[in-house]
């Protein structure tokens, strides 16, 4: 709480520099720049506030896209073979965001035309690169599509108009959920003012997901310890496999 | 109440997977199989990556073999001297099944070649396990045609070897080839194996049914120690927290199973191993000709992403 009031107080020393100025003016801030993936983690909520000028005219949108670490990833289609679900076709991209979320004031159909919405960045379609594709331009699309469904069941492309919500004097609120697969890594939240249809104005924050404790120690270790670590992988499993053994002899009499 | 894991990122239900722990563990237990083939579909289908699942499959197959290994050691009921041969040309097997699997992915036909194996293999393991036993059982009433077709094969092959434990004396040349067959087997299947073992050893070796049990799992014990170890050292996808819940209840479910498998005879404990995997078959047969539920498939480097 008291790094909200900190915020708000930040954001409002702000607010006469934005009036003064003429052209639009964008502030905004993270509540929190990191998001711990403790033993108990199964989501997070990310907020963050923020302050845009409102020159008069009402057609002013704040668009929030938070992207995660890029990684490679595929997408298989099965197809039927002399009857038999047994064919495969894969599609391989380089580097895929692991999240990607887009949240508004409005639906994004609704604050700028689709070009727009690729050319900034702002639908997951528009960042997916298909490595060394063949496939015909209809089909490769079906592709995509079906990567980005796949990736929005498992809330980690997020769409959420509406998560953007305008309070007063240009003041905004944003609230943006990170699903319990959020990966670790570096990510990257970039603020954009939209005003017919164009962004005028934009600001870029990141904030890091990082493993501690226990599981930090555990994937470092399996990282840089590959031997050790299927040893130890090993004989914790025969360990476990005898020890029950003796146990139940003891308890069987 | 969810646990995050550090190796697949992501949360999962711990009592989830202690249940599927114990399910498989029971099996294992019972048919003295590594219940592999039940494991990783299991895992899958609760939302566990392909990667973590195969290799998480294998280091509880191992647990829970070893489990079910000790109190066989502790009574002899097993043939180490053919164990050995089978599980020497068991490795062998795995490796040439690699070499087999990655020439096959390459073509294109792996799938193919897995799907509709596994199929005929397990139709034709479970069919005829429990037709047999049921005519056995059918004959006990009437003890003067009590014969269960046995091959004598091992008789008649060349390089013979005393066998003292199952008071055999036969050619080492079926044993070396079941081992072999079912390393290539179990590299391109993905399974330990036991469940072609056991009927193998019955049915081929002749080996004495209270030895039976000890040796399969013996065999499978090291073939999933050896995946277990490859895998996770060559891939990187073993995460010792899912791992160790799973084998939590693998073990007790192990020995809950070896518990149940001493009150069953021979012969009821065959025909419920038959009805296990013809249950299996028919769930893999109709995978092939009904149309899947998601067409798409994603997966990632890395991580469950």
């Amino acid at each position: 709480m008291k790094k909200f009031v900190l915020l708000l107080s930040f954001i409002f020393s702000l607010l006469p520099q934005i009036a003064a100025a003429q052209r639009t003016r964008l502030a905004a801030a993270l509540m929190d720049d990191s998001v711990l993936l403790t033993s108990n983690f199964n989501g997070a909520k990310l907020t963050m506030f923020g302050a845009v000028q409102l020159a008069g005219d009402t057609n002013t949108d704040i668009v929030i896209i938070v992207r995660g670490p890029n990684r490679q990833a595929w997408i298989t289609k099965k197809s039927k073979i002399m009857g038999l679900w047994i064919g495969q076709k894969r599609v391989y991209f380089d580097a895929a965001p692991t999240f990607f979320g887009v949240a508004s004031t409005r639906p994004i159909d609704e604050i700028a035309p689709k070009d727009t919405q690729s050319l900034y960045g702002m639908d997951a379609l528009s960042q997916l690169n298909p490595h060394q594709n063949t496939l015909p331009k209809q089909e490769l699309a079906d592709f995509k599509n079906a990567f980005v469904a796949a990736r929005e069941k498992q809330k980690l492309y997020v769409n959420a108009p509406k998560a953007v919500q305008f309070m007063e004097n240009g003041l905004f609120r944003a609230d943006i959920k990170l699903p319990d697969l959020t990966p670790p890594g570096l990510y990257t939240v970039k603020v954009m003012v939209i005003k017919n249809k164009r962004p005028v104005d934009s600001t870029l924050q990141s904030f890091e997901v990082t493993k501690v404790g226990f599981e930090r120690f555990i994937f470092q270790f399996a990282r840089d310890n590959t031997f050790i670590y299927g040893v130890f992988g090993l004989l914790l499993a025969l360990g476990a496999g005898f020890l029950s053994a003796r146990l139940f002899r003891r308890i069987n009499g | 109440m969810e646990i995050y894991l550090p190796i697949a990122e992501m949360a999962v239900s711990p009592w989830l997977m202690l249940g599927i722990g114990l399910i498989v563990g029971g099996v294992s237990g019972l048919f003295g199989i590594g219940g592999g083939f039940l494991l990783t579909p299991l895992l899958i289908l609760s939302g566990i990556p392909a990667p973590i699942a195969v290799v998480s499959g294998a280091s509880v197959s191992a647990a829970a073999s070893m489990s079910s290994f000790i109190p066989q050691w502790e009574k002899r009921a097993l043939d180490l001297r053919l164990g050995l041969i089978m599980v020497t040309a068991g490795v062998m097997g795995v490796t040439l099944g690699s070499i087999i699997f990655r020439w096959l992915s390459m073509l294109g036909f792996a799938e193919l070649v897995v799907r509709v194996s596994y199929v005929l293999l397990l139709g034709f393991i479970g069919t005829s396990l429990l037709s047999e036993s049921l005519k056995t059982m059918r004959n006990a009433k009437n003890p003067k045609i009590l014969k269960r077709s046995k091959s004598n094969i091992g008789y008649l092959l060349p390089f013979k070897m005393r066998f003292p434990r199952s008071k055999l004396y036969i050619s080492i040349l079926p044993p070396v080839i079941i081992g072999f067959v079912i390393g290539i087997l179990s590299a391109i299947m993905g399974v330990g194996g036991g469940f072609l073992l056991v009927p193998a050893l019955i049915y081929i070796v002749n080996m004495p049914p209270s030895l039976v049990v000890g040796t399969s799992i013996f065999q499978v014990l090291i073939l999933a120690s050896t995946t277990a170890f490859m895998q996770s050292t060559s891939n990187g996808g073993l995460d010792v927290v899912l791992s160790s819940i799973l084998i939590i209840g693998a073990v007790i479910g192990a020995q809950v199973g070896l518990f149940f498998g001493r009150k069953l005879c021979g012969e009821q404990l065959r025909i419920l191993l038959g009805l296990v995997i013809i249950a299996l078959t028919m769930v893999l047969a109709l995978e092939l000709f009904l149309t899947p539920k998601d067409i798409y498939t994603t997966s990632s480097a890395g991580g469950g992403l």
